[in-house]
């Protein structure tokens, strides 16, 4: 599956829209991170354990997003967008987004 | 007393990242100085087209993707909250946003050079909401950064 940020894909083109897929996930902070990133947090810098909960949050969204593409025969996924709302103190949702398509190689 | 206690334990976090966190920004900066200067060869745009590209048969176009979260030391997220209070820039607080956006490009760009790819375009960064309670007195950025990573004809590199 390509996936890309663009709307067209270089050395191939689209010969089907499928429209907009989507995934997402909601995820919540726990205690233990909540507690070493305080302790990081003293001092600045990254704060590793929220980088890596955002990280897994967008890779379940859009593996749901790719899942939704391939679903209904798509073989690329152009324009995929993320963003990122607050629904609790402590949880936050990540959201991805883009249009599935069938791509084949240009002659 | 418990007043008292409050004000020493801010003073003492405030204390603590005077001395370690001007430390850790140098070190911080120096790193992100390094790395840019290595990865200088690889093309980097926010425009949505594929300049000077080539169709590599092993490799198409790959999305490419960087989550940071950063904290703001406690000293300087105590200077902005005193300036806070007059208005203006908060330059320490700029200055923190301004390496963490170098640091999500630099890793976009090492993703791409670990992946072969020599070329980013559409690159896009924009503020993560990570669910902060606003009632905490912790200084947190969160960006999430995004890019098309692919192949650029050597003759069009700089």
């Amino acid at each position: 599956m390509i996936v890309v940020n663009t709307e067209t894909v270089p050395g191939y083109r689209i010969v089907r829209a499928f429209g907009l897929v989507q995934g997402n996930t909601v995820r919540a902070r726990n205690v233990g991170r909540d507690f070493l990133a305080g302790l990081k947090n003293i001092v600045g810098g990254e704060l590793s354990e929220y980088t890596e909960l955002l990280t897994e949050s967008r890779e379940q969204a859009t593996a749901r997003m790719l899942h939704e593409a391939r679903q209904l025969g798509a073989n690329a996924i152009v324009n995929v967008r993320y963003s990122t709302s607050t629904v609790a103190a402590g949880a936050a949702e990540l959201y991805a987004y883009g249009t599935a398509v069938q791509v084949v190689p240009e002659d | 007393m418990l007043e008292l206690f409050g004000i020493l334990s801010v003073s003492a976090l405030a204390l603590v990242a005077f001395v370690w966190g001007p430390q850790r920004t140098r070190a911080h900066a120096a790193s992100l100085a390094r790395r840019e200067q290595a990865l200088a060869g690889i093309f980097i745009t926010n425009s949505r087209r594929f300049d000077g590209a080539v169709v590599h048969p092993d490799a198409a176009p790959r999305l490419l993707n960087v989550e940071l979260v950063w904290g703001v030391d406690r000293f300087q997220a105590l200077v902005a909250s005193i300036l806070n209070l007059f208005g203006g820039e908060l330059d320490n607080v700029s200055q923190v946003m301004l390496r963490v956006r170098r640091e999500a490009i630099l890793r976009l760009k090492e993703q791409a050079q670990k992946n072969g790819y020599n070329a980013l375009t559409n690159v896009r960064i924009a503020p993560a909401d990570i669910g902060t309670d606003p009632q905490k007195q912790n200084l947190t950025v969160a960006m999430v950064a995004s890019a098309t990573a692919y192949h650029r004809a050597k003759d069009t590199l700089r």
